[in-house]
Order: structure tokens, then sequence, then C-alpha cells
């Protein structure tokens, strides 16, 4: 479904990533390991077209959306959930929702009541201003939002940062269920325990490639993988 | 003539700059906080405006009531697509950097202000208000005999003035349901915010910024129009409405709409007063020494947010 190969991207002058390869198949959680300014944000946004790509391609579903302006992306289907949030914190959660079913292409009102469902608390709070939300809840309207594109690939980075245990298996239930209706997942994720429960594979990224990739049924018998890039 | 009439009247001359500088200065704030554009050739803007409402109202020239119109519908919306077509030939080329494009915009001032010196000439041209009645002021005064109505004399306003005044009023209230209510408005306002995930989310930001880059000309250019029945048009003009808009948005809060308008209103006021009592460059020179005053007690602005 989702394919990145051989890409090479960076800000300006800076090259971060050099040859990366990625694929993400339906119904399939992919996550992306690697310590600290390995480039796996980077990766998330090369393949939203917010940074400039030097070689290499995107595809989705065999069409090549590298090519495409960035803007024209998250239509074909993608929904990114960013580090750190990025929400529009002086709109209103409404505010927020509204701007993710912009480009979905979907009945809107079905898509907002979907979301709101999966997320009552959100919908508690939705004349609120997004910053004045509390961590948990922000989080979970970064997810929301980008779910209102009803999107074909999500790409998560560290949804769980910060986040206390309660609200990190919200999360982790709104992924596996994603999954299991057949979305395609490329997660960004630190923590091993969150890792190994729920991908189907994990790439690891080191100095912008991927160094290895590997399946579920050999987390097991490399586990020194995960602590050697996980620092665990 | 007694202090108060005085005060009144000019009161109501503060009121008539106070809602043109408003309306130059909140299109200034909308293309600083949406695009981080400083825009030098703003004043221009507002000089094409009455240039282009003059070129209009003489060459329909049945009606002054009918050329006006014409031209507060059209002026705007030539002044816009001049700006949007400056947009996309230089402003979108510079990648919108912020140092950048001042410089590029000192150079759209010089290029607008001598194609029209070449194309208008050096006069001043007047255009003719479409009503103009003459209302005398009434006045109140307390004597033995009680609270006397008076008229006194010499004290009159015109009924364009308060027009002026009134129409502002209603562009600005009607900008602000456009912001907050319509789903174009969202749009500027995700993609002041956070351009980068506006473009995440589908928004086209280069479409959005030359919109509102021709929105920020249009509102300088009906300020434009509403005042040269009143100012007449001159290649010049642009330079005090720059400078007053810049003082406003300053003063209000980088970004802040409402602290512009607030602030166009104080600037506004003060200039009308000062100038009436005393001479309009110390009106300049108060409305400088403001900003320096904001700059050192309040940095962020009247109703700015503190970084
Ligand atoms: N806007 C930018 N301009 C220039 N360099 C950047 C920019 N954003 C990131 N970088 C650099 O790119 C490299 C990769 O950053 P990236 O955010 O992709 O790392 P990451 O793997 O997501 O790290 P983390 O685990 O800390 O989130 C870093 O060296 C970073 O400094
Ligand atoms: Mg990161």
């Amino acid at each position: 479904m989702l394919e990145v190969s051989d890409l090479h991207a960076g800000y300006g002058n800076v090259r971060v990533l050099f040859g990366l390869n990625i694929k993400v198949n339906r119904g399939e959680v992919h996550c992306l390991c690697g310590r600290n300014g390995a480039g796996k944000s980077t990766t998330l946004k090369a393949i939203m077209g917010l940074v400039p790509i030097q070689s290499g391609s995107v595809e989705l579903d065999g069409e090549k959306i590298s090519s495409l302006p960035a803007y024209r992306i998250p239509a074909r289907g993608i929904g990114l959930i960013p580090q750190g949030r990025r929400l529009f914190s002086e709109l209103s959660v409404e505010e927020n929702l509204q701007i993710g079913l912009m480009s979905g292409q979907h009945d809107a009102v079905d898509q907002h009541e979907r979301v709101l469902n999966l997320f009552p608390r959100l919908r508690e709070r939705l004349s609120q201003a997004a910053g004045t939300l509390s961590g948990g809840e922000q989080q979970m309207l970064a997810v929301a939002r980008a779910l209102c594109l009803n999107p074909k690939v999500l790409l998560l980075d560290e949804p769980t940062e910060g986040l206390q245990p309660s609200m990190v298996e919200l999360i982790r239930a709104a992924i596996i269920r994603l999954k299991n209706e057949g979305v395609a997942i490329l997660l960004v994720e630190q923590r091993i325990d969150a890792v190994m429960s729920v991908a189907d594979h994990v790439s690891f990224v080191e100095h912008g490639q991927t160094s290895t990739t590997l399946a579920a049924n050999e987390f097991e018998n490399r586990r020194e993988m995960f602590s050697r890039y996980l620092g665990v | 003539m007694d202090f108060g009439p005085h005060l009144f009247l000019a009161i109501l001359e503060g009121a008539v700059t106070a809602a043109v500088i408003s309306l130059t200065a909140v299109g200034l704030s909308l293309v600083f906080g949406i695009m981080r554009v400083v825009n030098v050739a703003h004043g221009e803007f507002f000089m094409l405006g009455a240039v282009v409402a003059w070129w209009i109202a003489t060459s329909i020239g049945i009606h002054p009531a009918l050329g006006f119109t014409a031209a507060l519908i059209i002026a705007p919306i030539a002044v816009g697509a001049i700006a949007a077509l400056s947009d996309r030939l230089v402003l979108s080329r510079l990648e919108y950097d912020p140092e950048r494009t001042i410089v590029a915009t000192i150079g759209l001032l010089y290029v607008f202000q001598q194609a029209t010196l070449m194309t208008f000439g050096p006069d001043a041209r007047p255009v003719e208000p479409p009503f103009n009645h003459r209302l005398a002021i009434p006045w109140i005064e307390i004597s033995e005999s009680g609270l006397n109505l008076t008229w006194p004399w010499g004290l009159a306003t015109t009924s364009y003035k308060l027009f002026v005044i009134g129409a502002a009023c209603i562009i600005v209230a009607a900008l602000w349901v456009f912001l907050q209510r319509t789903r174009f408005g969202l749009i500027m306002r995700a993609t002041q915010l956070d351009r980068e995930m506006a473009t995440a989310f589908g928004i086209p930001v280069r479409r959005v910024y030359s919109v509102v880059f021709a929105l920020g000309a249009a509102l300088a250019a009906l300020g434009a129009v509403l005042i040269v029945p009143v100012q007449q048009a001159h290649y010049l003009m642009g330079g005090d409405p720059l400078l007053l808009s810049f003082i406003a948005v300053i003063i209000g809060g980088l970004g802040s709409l409402p602290g512009t308008i607030l602030a166009g209103v104080i600037i506004g006021m003060s200039d009308g007063i000062i100038s009436v009592f005393f001479s309009p460059t110390l009106a300049k020179i108060l409305a400088t020494l403001l900003v320096a005053l904001v700059l050192i007690f309040r940095p962020q602005g009247l109703l700015g947010r503190a970084p």
C-alpha cells in the first residue's frame, strides 16, 4: 500500500535521510524505531511532502505521491499525527476537526460522528480552545483530527509521548482497531513494550537509513536490536 | 467658539481618520499575521485604490453617486488583483522569506508610485462625494434658564463623513464575521497558526497567501475610496496611511486584529484631535512617540500576547 523507496531528503543543505526503504501493507502496523535525531520524524514529514525530497519515491497504491504538491497528499488518504501534537491551539476542538474534515473524501457529517464516538471526551469539549485541553485530550484530538480524513494510511509520530498508562492504553486500542479496519499504520515509537505488542514489522532507522526490518515472529530472538536502537 | 463644541468637531474629524486608518491597518495586520510579510508597499495599495477610484468616477461621470458606487466595488477588486499578481510574481518566488520580502515590497512601492506618476501625473485630483449635505451640529449650553439647545455658528460636519465612519464599521464587522464564521476564514486562521500543519491537512497555503495579500490590499483600497472624496487622489498619498497603519499594528500587537482596530481608533482620533487643535505634524510626532513607549513598556502591543 505505502511504499517508500530509496528516499533521500533533508532541510535545505542539511541532508537527513540517505536511502530509506519502508513498505506498509493494509491492516498492518509498521514501527519505526531509532535514536533521537535518527530521522524518524523527517521520514513522516517527507511522506507528507513537507520536507523536500532529493531522490527516491513515495508511492501509495502504485501512485507516485512524492511528485504531488504537499497539500494534495492528505486527500489521497494519508493522515499525520505529528510529534508534539501540533494542534491549531487557538482554534476550538470543533474547528480542529473541521480542518481535518476538509480534505477527506467522504461524507463529512458521518465521519465527524464516527470520530467523536471513538473519543467521547472530545464531544463534551467541542467549543474549548485546543490549547487549553489536557495533554491526553490533546493527543486524542490529534488522533481524531487525522481520522477525520478517513485515511487509508495513518502516520503516527510518538503518540504516547508523555501520557499516563491509561491514556497509552486508549491510543493503543485505537491503533489496533484501525488496523483491524484495514488501515495501514506507520508508527514511530520508542517504548519497547508498546512496539512489541502492536507491531507487525519493525524497521530500525540509523543515520537516515533503514538498517534492519524485522517481522513480529523475529522480535524475541532479536531483542538485542531493540536494546541497541532504543537504548533500553 | 467654545472649547466643548470645538472638541466635538475634532472628535468627529478624528473618527473619520480613525475609520480609514483602521481599515488600512487591518489589511496590513492580516498580511503580517498570516503571511509574516511586512508589506512596505501597503500604502501604495491605498494610493492605487484612490487613483483607480478617481479614474472610474471620472470615466463614468453620469452622476457622482453612480461613479462612486462603481469605484467602491471595482477599485478594491482591481487593487486586490494587482496585489495577487505581485504575490505570484514576487513574494511567492522569495518563499515569503521575512527579510527578503521587506526589500521586495520596498521595490514594489517605487514601482507603483512611479508607474502612477507616469500615467496619472503629479497632480492631486478630486473625486466628487456621492452625497454631501452639510449637517449643523447642535450643542447643549447650560445657562441660567437651564439647558439650551443651540446651533453654534460654523459647527458642522457632512453627511458623507458620517457615511465614512459607518461604512468602515460595517466593513470591519463583515471581515470579523468572515474570519470567524466562514470556511475560508477558518482556513486563514489555521494557516496563520501553523503553516506546515495546514499543508499536512490539505490546505494550499500558497493560494491562501495570494488571497490574503489581495484581501489586505483590497482593505487599504477600500479605505482610500472612502477618503478620496475628502482628500483627493495623489501619487504620493500612500506615505501617511503606511506610517499610521504600521503604528497601529505595532501598538495593537502584531497580528492581533482587535488590537489593530483599537490602536487604529486611538491613533486616528488623536491624529484628528491634535491636528485640529495644534498641527498635523505634532500628531504624527506624538503617534511615533507612543510607539516608542509601547515598545518599551508593553513590547507585545496593547492586545498582543506575550511571547
Ligand atoms: N526544520 C529542520 N531544519 C533543519 N534540520 C532539522 C529540522 N528538523 C529536524 N532537523 C534535523 O534532522 C535530524 C533528524 O530529525 P528528526 O526530527 O527526524 O529526528 P527523530 O528521529 O524524529 O528524533 P526524535 O526521536 O528526537 O524525535 C536531526 O539531526 C535534526 O536536527
Ligand atoms: Mg521525532
